[in-house]
């Protein structure tokens, strides 16, 4: 534990960390400037659910018929008459069978794959279904640009934030005794090597995870009050007016467990810490197999953007087993989280696959990280 | 208490550092007297368990150190030839670092910072930031973190390099202080370093164990092959010069020669001498 609070305080003790956090910080502020008229309409919706609450049934639609007239109202009203439940109506095998017949139409294996996903989608559907999630008015029509900002653009930006101040932290980390020549000391010590890399890649990880976490307390502050939030925490995500598209189609919001809109956010929030440590846990592994840190995150580099180039490039050639193997790797996850906890269409193949994807990296990252740092206590330090 | 080394050798591709090296180490003072690139740094890094034998076995109580692991690196105090440091941090905090690397417990590692900054003189410093120390400063908080465990065995490599004259007096006095009842290995290419401390000398050429003796022993070996002769008189072959030194009858040549040399007057060799009669020989 001592160990931990001294690696930490190495990496904590960096100004160039701090430097670069401030620039992200100011970076997401000027997100946050932009969006105002969407802010407006979002601010109305809150203000709607804060006043006649966020189920749109008979009571909600005879309330707002007596409010006076205003574009918003009578945009969400024309959706409230309907009473349409989108989860009802939504043909879940039409979209299955726009992916099987259409890109993975020469894969069987593929089509097998999709076939069991959205066979366990419509399960989910058939709940939401029944839970009628689709009547939350969640911020009536301002949602899905509002959410797709928060997820889609904001969160994008967080955790990429998160990950690189993670990786570069971790690739500083194990460059440090190289750097001040006290390898030779700090790997004789009854620590010894392997210990001393392994508490390293722990506290690489560790704080990766409490950056973007700061990063998130500093923006979401300044998001939740920008953003008036205050009749919308407890809309259901999977509100009809939240929607997403993917390859040109449109589908409802189908996520794989039921969330509030609080809940999702503290799950994206919470997803996002391990995504940023799993990266952490990769530039950890590369730095200890690489002799220099200069080259590690070079090779970092290439790795996450070859990955990506690869992915698209299996998809050319319609390899969708190379494919589907590559959307576990952390650039897709990255990709796809506007869609975090959603079917995702033709980036996932499993039900929550950003979370499978994301468990499997830290898994992965730190299971190679324990073999590279045994590695290293086996190797000659010259 | 005893170190083996077994039939060690070492190389790194095709360059052979060491070549069946077998020592034996108890407890005392061993000089390990080479000159540079002659393998004492792989030798010490061996035993340091940074290297690996490529042949050969090192022991400690008769069980191989890379087998004991972390129980014979808690043993160890070890000086590099190049003490690295993180320039911001005080001494005090670096040798709490390095307590807890020791695996020692906070306030037994807090207690013996202090105890061992102020046994190497600088309790007046140990909070001011170590990038401002000089070269001898350093090297003592060096011999300092290598104390901090009060190790069985006690490796210090090249510790005097950089350091000077008054600074190289301290260091050997600090030495001696610290030196009983555990295994000290010296590393050093300076034969005054060892000379007045070293029960032992050690000494490699060509990469192989040349001897292991006493100072008086090695010396022992040179009786009579060490001569002083007038400054400018011709060397004949087989006359090796080792140094010139300005006598009270004028400048001297001082000789090693396996006969006496017409004129030449017979000296106690020293260390030195012997030093230089061994590596240059090896030079020819």
């Amino acid at each position: 534990m001592r160990l931990l609070c001294y690696e930490g305080r190495k990496l904590l003790g960096l100004p160039v960390l701090w430097g670069f956090l401030v620039l992200c910080l100011a970076f997401n502020g000027l997100l946050l400037y932009q969006q105002e008229d969407l802010r407006g309409w979002f601010h109305q919706g809150s203000a709607l659910a804060q006043s006649l609450g966020q189920r749109m049934d008979a009571d909600f639609v005879q309330a707002l018929a007596q409010r006076p007239r205003s574009a918003y109202d009578d945009a969400v009203l024309e959706t409230a008459r309907q009473g349409g439940n989108v989860f009802e109506t939504f043909r879940l095998e039409r979209l299955c069978g726009y992916y099987q017949n259409g890109v993975l139409q020469h894969s069987p294996w593929a089509q097998e794959k999709m076939e069991e996903k959205y066979a366990q989608l419509a399960l989910r559907q058939a709940h939401l279904a029944e839970t009628q999630a689709a009547l939350d008015l969640y911020a009536g029509p301002a949602t899905q640009a509002a959410h797709q900002f928060l997820y889609g653009t904001l969160f994008r930006a967080l955790t990429a934030e998160g990950a690189i101040l993670g990786m570069l932290g971790s690739l500083f980390l194990l460059g440090y005794e190289g750097m001040h020549r006290t390898t030779l000391t700090v790997y004789s010590s009854r620590t010894g090597r392997r210990r001393l890399v392994l508490v390293k890649l722990a506290v690489g990880a560790l704080v990766a995870a409490g950056l973007f976490l700061l990063l998130c307390a500093v923006t979401l502050a300044a998001y939740f009050a920008l953003w008036d939030y205050r009749g919308v925490w407890g809309a259901s995500v999977s509100s009809q007016f939240n929607y997403i598209t993917e390859m040109l189609v449109q589908r409802p919001f189908l996520s794989w467990a039921d969330f509030t809109v609080g809940g999702y956010l503290v799950a994206v929030v919470a997803l996002g810490a391990l995504f940023c440590g799993a990266c952490a846990l990769l530039a950890g592994l590369v730095g200890i197999l690489t002799p220099n840190v200069y080259y590690a995150a070079l090779l970092l580099l290439l790795l996450l953007l070859g990955g990506t180039y690869l992915q698209t490039a299996a998809a050319q050639g319609e390899a969708w087993q190379a494919y589907f193997l590559l959307s576990f790797q952390p650039t897709a996850t990255w990709l796809n989280l506007s869609g975090w906890f959603t079917e995702l269409g033709l980036s996932a193949l499993t039900p929550w696959q950003e979370t499978k994807a994301t468990l499997l990296c830290l898994s992965l990252f730190a299971g190679g990280g324990s073999l590279a740092a045994w590695a290293v206590s086996r190797k000659d330090v010259r | 208490m005893a170190l083996s080394v077994e039939h060690v050798t070492k190389r790194f591709g095709k360059f052979t550092a060491l070549e069946d090296i077998t020592l034996s180490f108890t407890p005392g003072v061993y000089g390990l007297l080479a000159p540079n690139g002659a393998g004492k740094t792989t030798l010490i890094k061996l035993l340091t368990t940074l290297l690996f034998p490529t042949q050969g076995q090192i022991l400690w109580e008769g069980e191989d150190i890379f087998s004991l692991g972390e129980h014979y690196r808690a043993l160890l105090g070890y000086l590099p030839q190049q003490f690295g440091y993180y320039p911001s941090y005080s001494p005090r905090r670096f040798l709490r670092y390095a307590a807890a690397l020791q695996c020692l417990p906070k306030a037994q590692g807090a207690a013996r910072a202090e105890e061992l900054l102020a046994l190497v003189g600088l309790s007046e410093v140990m909070d001011k930031p170590m990038k401002t120390f000089s070269g001898g400063m350093l090297q003592r908080v060096g011999i300092a973190q290598a104390m901090l465990t009060d190790p069985a065995i006690l490796i210090l490599d090249e510790p005097t390099a950089g350091l000077d004259p008054r600074e190289r007096v301290r260091f050997r006095n600090l030495l001696h202080s610290v030196a009983r009842e555990r295994i000290v290995i010296l590393s050093t290419h300076i034969v005054s370093d060892i000379e007045t401390i070293a029960g032992q000398i050690v000494m490699l050429r060509d990469h192989r164990l040349f001897c292991c003796d006493s100072p008086a022993g090695v010396c022992q070996t040179f009786r009579g092959k060490i001569f002083e002769l007038p400054l400018g008189l011709p060397l004949a072959p087989g006359q090796l010069l080792l140094s010139q030194r300005q006598g009270a009858d004028g400048a001297v040549q001082r000789l090693y020669c396996p006969e006496p040399p017409p004129g030449g007057v017979a000296v106690e060799p020293g260390l030195e001498d012997a030093f230089l009669s061994i590596y240059r020989e090896g030079s020819q």
